[in-house]
């Protein structure tokens, strides 16, 4: 009777434990469980990674009971303030994704400890199939909270068709490009050749004066602060300011490849991602659209200086989560990332650089393999800058989103008033020889007043 | 219990019937089950039993009559947005063509005087986009820059948000799709990647649909438009578009609202507490039988991919939806928005419906397991407690013991009140018997005692020489002589020693004689007497 009674009772606890405790803790197929994420990859525009998530979902995902719901997609700056909003609860912000692709420089402003460690996920050995350099920029205060699926780095896009047109007038060519001091002095020309227009726009002064000043042999950011007072400072600024406020230099406040699109400019440098938004056609005032071709060429060089090109490009952090569930479909979805041919389709459609050591290999070893002869062009002028560059990633430090963003908004500012000072001086009919470094001091000084 | 086991045990049942516990747990079970049986029959009756099938069916009539009201409601109060909001551009627009001395048609390959129209209107898109429920706003004009592009296209400013992470639009940057780059500019706005300068026709049917209504034929009404993609974007859109009238009744343009796939499903996110994988879903008819739509996100986050195309499988109770790879069950209704018809759906993920109907069926069955479980266990138990008292009674009589006490069962005491008074007559009987086999035996014993004397009395009276010859001769007795000899010893009548040797009389009488005569007797009492001395000396007969 006690054994019979023993028994049952087993029977019961089990019968129990099978119908409630079980389907908790396991992905289940027919209620797949869903990933929110945010990410900039193709914003506005056909995303390869929206693909890549569409290819998941349909395979891997269907398999295993895992659904990636992309619930925004935002540009890499603008992400920034959205997460710390949703991080606090800002009323309107929406709920907090489970996956975002950003900055390393977001921890901070979200908090650290909502974030998950990958090494918790992950062992060293499974996260040593990512780039060394790359994997790095994601370990901050020893938690490795970014995995980076994809890099990408900094790179000068041409529309070659208007160019040429200056080019064959001017007696500039294309060589002109490699270095920042032919860049500029061809960029005042163009603007007297044009009537006005602007030759080229630099996405983001920040990454300019970081990467420039690092080439000179000294460092933007010390102990955590912008540092302007050195003459490698002072050397890069003037070699921008005079052709930014003279003219030849867009200070428009967004990206190079909306101006791109109506001819204002026609170089600019950003992400290789930028590739996606860069347009074959020009759209002029009557519109008329003229099929143009492009070109992508490696980051210039100021001379003398040691070839130094941003690593940038966003990571993907997890909202940190108890939930055995989520973490071992964020496993599942970082797997299917990593593994190489979707890690290459993804970035190589995208102008981005393959994350994991062998789809890096994969992609670099067999150029002719990319279809696309824009985006072959585009790896090409990559691979030329690997081992001939220093990778240098953005520095995180204190409030360095906010810093950054800070710092962009006052070069832009000091230098768009400069430039409409010397306007209104110049047609007034002042001497532009005496104007223009009196106004470059003048933005200089305003600028180092700022830190 | 091992399987020989459970065979010997049924084999015992089988020969011997059920035990009375057994009896008893097996009557309990039965009417337990049977009672349960009743109870769940009317429970389901009252509709209190409600599983999972029936609480769906009912779920997903509920929640499209809630969705009809809520497409109805939202849609209506974005379309008396819509005609306020073409009031406003008409006054606009004439303002602006008043105060420049020209008529509407001037503005056609003018692109300054576009521009300067789109820069006044600029604000009144952007106000009203951040006012509706929509992903973005749009005022398209009837003329164009240059009328003479192969292609038609239609100036205007279709501004968008940049980005779209929750339904709350409150300060999101402003892109512009379509629209003068130095409007754009001058506003601050983001070009949107697929920035166009003017709106092509060919892409947005229904919207140019719109651009030759006439005001009597349109009524105040507006459009809702199916779903297109957004060339070189990843966005599929509709559009609420009202046609813009000049004080004329001359249309001079169409506006409305944007409303992304992405806005659809974060603005209509389903919340339902017993069914999280509900999807709802705004379709409209692209092709007989065909329908291209907007899905929300479910509870979970789940919204499908909106790049398919929807066929519908009318159900008896339910339907069947199928779109691109997936296939959903569900409801849906038709709906008439504006001046045109769609229909809503309710539905679910076939295979969460699956899984749905599943786990309600492994719950049902794990509950009934645990109840039959439990209902065994709690049979086993009264039955054990019944029978605990008459077993230790039963066990006691084995013992041949009188109970310790009395247990306090009626029937019991009177069961074994009835076995005492039996027991008793019992013994009595064997008292008697004992008594009786006693004497018996103490007569025997007179018998052989005086029968003893008989003999030593005979044997005192027999001749010795007679005996000795009996003695020597017995030995010298042929077999069948020998035979009847023993026979006669055993007390046998001639008759019975006739049947037993299957002899005649005067055959008998014949080894009567030799019998005699070899032996040396006279008489057949003679002759028991010298065997009785014979076996009494332990002679060998």
């Amino acid at each position: 009777m006690r054994k019979l009674t023993a028994l049952i009772l087993t029977g019961i606890l089990i019968t129990f434990s099978l119908v409630g405790c079980g389907q908790n803790t396991r992905l289940n197929p027919s209620s797949p469980t869903t990933l929110s994420i945010w990410h900039v990859y193709g914003n506005q525009s056909e995303s390869p990674f929206n693909d890549a998530i569409d290819k998941f979902n349909s395979t891997v995902g269907k398999e295993k009971g895992v659904f990636v719901s992309v619930t925004s997609m935002v540009d890499s700056d603008s992400i920034d303030q959205h997460l710390f909003d949703a991080a606090k609860g800002t009323p309107g912000s929406g709920d907090f994704p489970d996956l975002f692709t950003a900055y390393p420089r977001v921890a901070e402003g979200i908090g650290e400890e909502l974030l998950t460690d990958w090494n918790e996920i992950y062992s060293e050995e499974e996260l040593s199939v990512f780039v060394d350099d790359f994997l790095a920029e994601g370990n901050i205060s020893g938690r490795q909270l970014t995995l980076p699926i994809a890099k990408s780095t900094e790179l000068l896009f041409v529309n070659k068709t208007l160019f040429d047109r200056f080019a064959n007038e001017s007696g500039f060519s294309v060589k002109d490009f490699e270095t920042f001091d032919g860049l500029f002095e061809m960029a005042s020309a163009y603007y007297e050749w044009s009537d006005g227009k602007d030759l080229f726009q630099y996405d983001d002064f920040y990454n300019y004066f970081l990467i420039n000043v690092a080439a000179k042999g000294d460092e933007l950011i010390k102990n955590g602060k912008v540092n302007c007072d050195t003459n490698e400072f002072k050397d890069v600024f003037y070699a921008i300011a005079e052709p930014g406020i003279e003219g030849g230099i867009s200070l428009y406040d967004n990206f190079g490849s909306d101006l791109w699109k109506t001819g204002d400019i026609i170089s600019y440098i950003g992400s290789s991602a930028g590739i996606l938004y860069t347009r074959d056609d020009v759209t002029y005032p009557d519109n008329s659209v003229e099929k143009i071709e492009l070109s992508v060429l490696a980051y210039p060089v100021f001379e003398g200086a040691a070839p130094t090109v941003m690593q940038r490009g966003v990571t993907l952090f997890a909202h940190k989560t108890d939930d055995a569930k989520k973490n071992k479909a964020m496993e599942i979805f970082v797997d299917f990332l990593a593994e190489k041919d979707n890690n290459i389709e993804f970035a190589s459609a995208s102008g981005y650089i393959p994350g994991t050591d062998e789809a890096f290999e994969g992609l670099f070893s067999n150029l002719e393999g990319v279809e696309n002869p824009k985006y072959r062009m585009l790896y090409e002028a990559v691979s030329d800058m690997y081992g001939k560059y220093t990778f240098k990633p953005l520095p995180v430090f204190e409030n360095s989103s906010a810093v950054q963003k800070e710092f962009d908004g006052n070069v832009t500012n000091i230098l768009s008033k400069a430039r409409a000072e010397y306007q209104a001086r110049v047609s007034a009919g002042e001497d532009k020889n005496t104007v223009l470094p009196e106004l470059c001091e003048k933005a200089l000084n305003e600028l180092k007043s700022k830190y | 219990m091992k399987l020989p086991q459970i065979k010997a045990t049924l084999a015992e049942i089988k020969n011997s019937g059920l035990s009375m516990k057994r009896r008893l747990a097996v009557y309990i079970a039965v009417l337990l089950m049977l009672f349960l049986v009743v109870i769940g029959i009317a429970l389901n009756f009252l509709g209190i039993l409600n599983i999972t099938p029936f609480r769906l069916r009912e779920t997903f009539h509920r929640e499209l009559k809630e969705t009809n009201y809520r497409a109805e409601t939202s849609i209506d109060t974005n379309a008396a947005h819509a005609i306020l909001f073409a009031e406003h551009l008409s006054k606009e627009t004439e303002h602006y063509l008043a105060a420049k001395n020209i008529s509407f048609e001037a503005l056609e390959n003018n692109a300054a005087l576009i521009d300067g129209l789109e820069a006044e209107v600029y604000n009144i898109v952007a106000a009203n986009m951040q006012y509706a429920d929509c992903s973005g706003a749009f005022f398209m004009l009837n003329t164009t820059v240059n009328s003479k592009l192969p292609e038609k296209y239609h100036s205007g400013i279709y501004l968008k948000f940049s980005y779209l992470h929750s339904n709350s639009m409150i300060n999101h940057k402003t892109s512009m799709l379509y629209g003068s780059s130095a409007v754009a500019k001058e506003y601050g706005a983001d070009y949107y990647n697929e920035w166009h300068l003017e709106m092509p026709e060919g892409i947005y049917h229904e919207l140019d649909d719109v651009f030759h209504v006439s005001k009597a034929d349109f009524n105040d009404s507006y459009v809702l438009t199916g779903v297109y993609q957004i060339p070189g974007t990843w966005e599929n859109v509709r559009f609420l578009c009202v046609p813009v009238f000049d004080t004329s009744d001359k249309l001079i343009g169409v506006c409305g609202f944007e409303i992304s796939s992405l806005y659809f499903s974060l603005t209509y996110e389903t919340h339902n507490d017993e069914f999280d994988n509900i999807i709802h879903g705004l379709f409209t008819e692209s092709e007989k039988d065909s329908y291209t739509g907007q899905m929300s996100v479910n509870h979970s986050g789940y919204s499908p991919s909106d790049t398919g195309v929807m066929t519908i499988k009318k159900g008896k109770n339910l339907d069947t939806f199928t779109y691109g790879n997936e296939t959903f069950i569900g409801k849906y209704g038709e709906i008439t928005l504006g001046n045109s018809k769609h229909i809503l759906t309710v539905m679910v993920p076939e295979k969460e419906y699956q899984s749905l109907l599943s786990e309600s069926y492994i719950r049902m069955l794990a509950v009934l397991i645990i109840v039959l479980m439990l209902m065994v266990l709690i049979c086993l138990y009264f039955s054990h407690k019944y029978m605990k008292p008459i077993l230790k009674s039963f066990e006691q009589i084995k013992a041949n013991s009188v109970p310790d006490s009395q247990v306090k069962i009626p029937e019991i005491n009177d069961l074994f009140r009835f076995l005492a008074d039996k027991d008793k007559g019992h013994e009595d009987e064997i008292t008697e018997l004992t008594r009786l086999r006693n004497e018996a035996k103490d007569e025997y014993t007179k018998i052989q005692t005086q029968l003893d004397k008989v003999v030593e009395r005979h044997k005192s009276g027999a001749d010795p020489e007679f005996y000795e010859i009996f003695k020597s001769n017995v030995s010298k007795l042929t077999q069948k002589e020998a035979q009847i000899f023993r026979l006669y010893l055993e007390g046998k009548s001639a008759k019975e020693i006739q049947e037993i040797t299957e002899i005649n009389q005067n055959t008998l009488k014949y080894h009567n004689k030799n019998l005699y005569s070899k032996l040396g007797v006279t008489s057949r009492k003679e002759l028991l007497l010298y065997a009785a001395m014979l076996k009494k000396e332990g002679g060998v007969l």
